[in-house]
């Protein structure tokens, strides 16, 4: 009897450790009452009304995957870095966060004059930063020379020299003239000169040193505390020069790598807003439990074939074209995005600037799949193998793509490196095989000379295929002087791209941010580095 | 006895140099380039050129022959000088200063917390041998010693902050900042910590406990008239305590393997969370940096355990 007793305690034990997750408890953070009907990748629209307008006051609790390492040492600071100082710190330039265009910031206007090889930056007047020193062409000027001297100007190399016009002008002479310059230069961040100097006394180091930790910018938010991969806080700038912003009294974002994690503190109310997630299933789950979603453009995935030895089998279009055949991209995007994904069928996602509507080379066709492979040689099949990160998306896409091409008769290894021998192969060494790659998207379509250019940033000359003609049109689109030229020369490059089989496009990811109801923020929209807070407000909740 | 402690720090010694030789070169047969990851993550900012990459690899000292690099690195460690990280680039003793203390924190509160409650449930357990305490107390014991912490962590999380809202979610404050919301937030991480040492103590307690209470002095002790509590306290409690012991240092190891889940879990700022993500980019220079304090560390706790039997069991002679 007492035996049974005991082993019916037991049970009772097991049984509330695996009933009690389903159990409800504390209501939800948010209310239940929102329309959960259209999955669609948009922002979903409550049926209550609308509030009346932008409320001034309260503390923006933020959670994210990374973490900054450096504040506002420029040369050293990457895109992450960059996404986190934006409250504290502006540039001349930035990419608008609803339309595709750039707009001026620190910058108010921009003159690019490519006959004699100027750019000319006119500044905001009455800036300035935290520290009350005045924002101005010698602060640009002293911007510009550090990033140089450290060598990590994007396209630094075209500057000849800097010339400080007046107060409010700044001019760059370059020896020669890309499209891509003027935006490569306004994307700076501008940070007190003399805070960098005065925390230094004179010592470099120590000031390079206090940057890393520090930062002075002339953002609508003052960054008053860094806690390495834990805590940041950004404090209302009451001296903003856009007149009445922000309205946010403080921001703090806490470092969460764990989605379970972070979605439990959303769900418990103990975040408002989750600013990149990457994982659709916990965007659709927080959805549903009408939290609302600003779904961003997300990441280009694609197969690319090297060609960086002489002897490939992937210098024949044929076999890279039954590759791009043999792939349903339908299906594929479908079952790893649950439905929140876009099907890829050239090099450009469709919201894109040189998007070419209705062009779809090669659409899902096994049978012309295996009738390349027969005409290159291989009717018995062949084998090849998928480098991929360890990485969850990267992984089933991997696996997905194994089963197409097994149905045509190429037997593909999976290869699952560390990030080490990943970024060695996709950065330097180049990969032997197939490579399985997201890259960023940018609105203003500049990612296509960032990764799949003539002297791209990322991925090496010589591995991927590029034709002359593509690389002609690459070319001539970074030289073009009018916009519509520019877009123009890129639908061709993207046509020409798909025509050569250059990569096989996938899909395009999507990246969300996730926030109560009360928040109200633009954030992701356009890109994940693009974060206009000074906007952001919160209604009272 | 010094001769014992002399002895036992060569050992140390030796063991110490064994471990930088394999965390060195184990480091270094990785297949990848940390400057990569770390160029690759500034990629659509800055140009991966040869040049870039050859002056980070001159900067970091990773163009020098392998053997001067580790020479460099044992002699930079003599002078307490551990590097610079390649993917934090801060001193990697500044990085240490800001999350050993975490780690610590959490960690010595998890093994009071086992050690105190193991020994305690144990206790009760043996003393109650095959009563209604016992027959919980072991099979809970199990489920204590399997159970995966970072699987535990998750369901704590849900059950506790997610459903009943009694305790945050995650994050850590400095108890010298806030007390209060410091003890919430370390709740459930350190339950999650403990859970482990708490079922392997009491495991422990209870079968040590189970060998000596027949044995003739405890038999004599109850001949004597002397009430439970004596007898168990005095008598019994002490001599069990030795296989206890030898669990606490390797506790320490549990806990520090276990922190690498538990911080990452509860987004704790902690040494577990900067081996993870420093391991992840091949950061040469934190992981070997840590591995080598965390060496030392255990080295130094079973060095002081070792001396502890003597204290417990005076039979025990250091030749």
């Amino acid at each position: 009897m007492k035996n049974k007793m005991i082993a019916g305690l037991f049970l009772l034990l097991l049984l509330l450790v695996a009933v009690l997750p389903g159990c409800g408890g504390k209501e939800p953070a948010v209310p239940e009452n929102v329309n959960n009907e259209n999955m669609e990748p948009e922002n979903q629209e409550s049926e209550e009304p609308a509030p009346a307008g932008p409320r001034y006051g309260g503390v923006l609790r933020g959670i994210r995957a990374t973490f900054p390492n450096v504040m506002s040492y420029i040369p050293e600071m990457s895109p992450t870095d960059t996404t986190f100082a934006q409250p504290y710190a502006e540039m001349l330039l930035k990419y608008d966060d609803g339309e595709q265009k750039i707009v001026p910031e620190l910058a108010k206007s921009w003159e690019v004059d490519p006959e004699n090889l100027t750019i000319t930056f006119y500044l905001q007047e009455g800036v300035r930063f935290h520290d009350g020193t005045p924002f101005n062409a010698e602060a640009v000027k002293w911007n510009f020379e550090l990033n140089l001297e450290a060598g990590s100007l994007t396209d630094g190399d075209y500057i000849d020299w800097i010339e400080v016009v007046d107060e409010h002008t700044l001019r760059i002479h370059v020896k020669d003239f890309t499209n891509q310059l003027y935006f490569n230069y306004g994307w700076s961040m501008m940070f007190s000169p003399t805070a960098f100097e005065k925390a230094g006394g004179g010592d470099r180091e120590k000031s390079i040193e206090w940057a890393r930790r520090n930062a002075v910018g002339t953002g609508p938010f003052k960054l008053v505390e860094f806690q390495r991969e834990n805590y940041i806080r950004y404090e209302r700038n009451d001296d903003y020069w856009r007149e009445g912003l922000p309205y946010l009294d403080a921001i703090e974002i806490r470092y969460m790598p764990d989605p379970m994690t972070a979605k439990a503190s959303l769900l418990a109310g103990e975040a408002d807003i989750w600013l990149e997630v990457n994982n659709v299933e916990h965007v659709k789950e927080l959805e549903e439990a009408g939290f609302k979603v600003n779904w961003g453009p997300g990441m280009l995935m694609s197969l690319c074939p090297s060609v960086r030895n002489k002897n490939s089998k992937w210098h024949d279009l044929r076999l890279r074209e039954a590759l791009e055949y043999a792939i349903d991209r339908e299906a594929l995007a479908n079952m790893i995005g649950l439905g929140a994904y876009e099907p890829l069928h050239q090099l450009a996602v469709s919201d894109w600037p040189g998007y070419v509507p209705g062009y779809n080379p090669r659409p899902y066709d096994l049978e012309k799949a295996k009738a390349l492979l027969a005409e290159a040689g291989y009717a018995d099949g062949l084998e090849t193998t998928i480098l991929c990160s360890d990485n969850k998306i990267l992984r089933d896409t991997a696996t997905a793509i194994q089963g197409y091409l097994d149905a045509v008769g190429i037997k593909v290894h999976v290869d699952i490196a560390d990030m080490g021998r990943y970024f060695t192969a996709a950065f330097a060494e180049g990969w032997d095989e197939l490579l399985l790659v997201q890259s960023g998207i940018n609105p203003d379509a500049s990612d296509l000379f960032v990764h799949f250019g003539h002297d791209p940033m990322t991925f090496r000359t010589g591995d991927i295929y590029k034709s002359e003609k593509y690389l002609e049109l690459v070319r001539k689109a970074i030289k073009a002087e009018k916009h519509d030229e520019f877009i123009d020369l890129i639908k061709q490059a993207v046509v020409q791209a798909g025509e050569d089989a250059m990569i096989i496009p996938l899909y395009r990811t999507r990246q969300a941010c996730v926030m109560a109801p009360y928040v109200h923020s633009n954030y992701i929209k356009a890109h994940a580095a693009i974060w206009n807070e000074y906007e952001d407000w919160m209604e009272e909740h | 006895m010094t001769k014992y402690i002399g002895q036992r720090l060569v050992q140390a010694l030796l063991t110490l140099i064994l471990i930088t030789l394999i965390v060195f070169f184990m480091m270094r047969l990785l297949p990848g380039d940390p400057l990569l990851i770390y160029l690759g993550q500034r990629a659509e900012l800055h140009d991966m050129t040869d040049e870039a990459l050859e002056e980070l690899r001159k900067e970091f000292g990773l163009d020098k022959p392998i053997m001067v690099q580790y020479v460099n690195w044992v002699a930079g460690a003599l002078r307490l000088d551990l590097g610079t990280s390649i993917f934090y680039r801060e001193d990697v003793g500044t990085l240490m200063k800001e999350r050993f203390p975490i780690t610590l924190y959490l960690g010595c509160i998890a093994m009071a917390v086992s050690t105190t409650a193991g020994i305690l449930i144990g206790l009760l357990a043996a003393v109650r041998r095959g009563a209604w305490p016992d027959k919980i107390i072991s099979p809970l014991t199990y489920i204590g010693v399997t159970i995966p912490a970072f699987w535990l962590g998750i369901i704590l999380i849900y059950v506790f902050a997610q459903k009943l809202g009694w305790l945050p979610v995650s994050g850590f404050t400095s108890p010298f900042k806030d007390f209060v919301q410091s003890t919430r937030q370390i709740i459930l991480p350190v339950i999650c910590l403990s859970a482990f040492g708490v079922a392997s103590t009491a495991r422990q307690m209870r079968s040590s406990m189970l060998e000596v209470l027949p044995q003739d002095y405890i038999r004599t002790a109850w001949a004597k008239g002397l009430s439970e509590r004596v007898i168990i306290i005095k008598h019994a409690l002490k001599n069990s305590l030795i296989p206890v012991i030898t669990l606490i240092g390797v506790g320490f190891r549990v806990m520090i393997g276990g922190s690498v889940l538990v911080e990452t879990v509860f987004a704790i700022p902690g040494v577990g969370r900067l081996m993870v993500s420093s391991i992840f980019s091949q950061d040469y220079v934190v992981v070997q940096a840590l591995t080598l304090v965390i060496a030392v560390l255990v080295l130094l706790i079973n060095l002081v355990i070792d001396l502890f039997y003597g204290w417990l069991d005076p039979r025990i002679r250091y030749n």
